[in-house]
């Protein structure tokens, strides 16, 4: 659970997985089902191999609100440091997307997260190495979600992102 | 899908990425001697080389036979200029992720921690080749 919801708020994770991850390939599927059964008191994922482990609904609402308070600095830090931009631009479409696909995963997505998003260096170099502390922690902890998780779908999903970062890393190690 | 049909693929797609850093090393050998890009791909074989060391042998652990290579692996263009060691370098890294990726939705624990690692290793070393960060490595075509 996450703060903002009800105690009697359930949330279902079944076949909106199948459908994020139809987005993500660009391939097109029917529609999932809706009626995921949600009868009580917590979420659930939608995954064509449904998942309704809640450790798995967990760790979905911590992964948004993780790349959330990353989107966040990015384009905090593309205010703040305009030069930045070319390299900042193309991860924060990225970033986007990873948002946009792991709460499409929740059927009842969580409230907005209460994460503080990290202060941006007022130094550009500063900043970059406070960028490439946020995604070494982002990639790490999206393939800790991946190991965690029950469902494989959800895994795959995890550990893409996870190496989505790595790569925005290795190619920021290359920058001038 | 077992254990083993999942680590069979890999194991295959390894063969067959081994077999493409030999031709891009002869290659680059010849248009791009000495340079960071030959590192790279000298680099590239041999964790590849590692890989299917690893793959084939958990297949043994798993009582079963490792698939063997192929004699040879039809390139999908001529190998000619760098440019082309680029792109078949960074075509190896992406169908391997691709398979990695398939492979960490069917697996568990220690095996998907090491198909986890190596779609990342993948997705770097596509990345270092030239290709464009993908939002989702192994996943999408974008």
């Amino acid at each position: 659970m996450t703060a903002g919801e009800g105690p009697s708020r359930r949330v279902v994770l079944t076949g909106a997985l199948a459908v994020a991850l139809a987005g993500v390939t660009g391939c097109t599927r029917d529609p999932a089902p809706t009626d995921t059964g949600p009868s009580a008191d917590r979420r659930t994922l939608a995954d064509p191999e449904p998942s309704r482990d809640d450790g798995d609904v967990a760790r979905v609402v911590q992964a948004i609100a993780a790349e959330e308070t990353l989107l966040r600095y990015c384009t905090a830090m593309e205010r703040r440091h305009r030069s930045s931009r070319p390299v900042l631009r193309p991860l924060i479409t990225r970033q986007r997307a990873h948002v946009t696909t792991l709460r499409d995963i929740l059927i009842d997505n969580p409230a907005e997260p209460t994460t503080v998003t990290p202060p941006v260096p007022t130094g550009q170099r500063a900043a970059i190495r406070e960028l490439e502390g946020l995604l070494v922690t982002a990639r790490d902890e999206r393939l800790g979600d991946c190991l965690a998780v029950s469902s494989g779908l959800l895994a795959r999903v995890l550990a893409s992102t996870s190496a989505s970062h790595a790569c925005t890393f290795a190619s920021l190690q290359g920058q001038p | 899908m077992s254990v083993v049909e999942v680590l069979q693929d890999c194991l295959e797609s390894e063969h067959a990425a081994v077999y493409g850093y030999g031709v891009l090393g002869g290659r680059l050998a010849a248009v791009a001697a000495g340079t960071a890009w030959r590192q790279l791909a000298d680099a590239a074989y041999a964790e590849h080389r590692a890989r299917r060391d690893i793959l084939a042998e958990l297949l043994v652990r798993n009582d079963a036979v490792p698939v063997a290579a192929e004699p040879a692996y039809a390139t999908p263009f001529d190998i000619t200029t760098l440019s082309d060691c680029k792109r078949l370098a960074r075509l190896i890294e992406a169908r391997c992720s691709v398979v990695y990726a398939g492979a960490v939705s069917h697996s568990r624990s220690e095996l998907r921690e090491l198909m986890a690692g190596a779609l990342s290793d993948c997705a770097v070393r596509e990345t270092c080749w030239g290709q464009v960060v993908r939002a989702f490595p192994g996943l999408s075509v974008r």
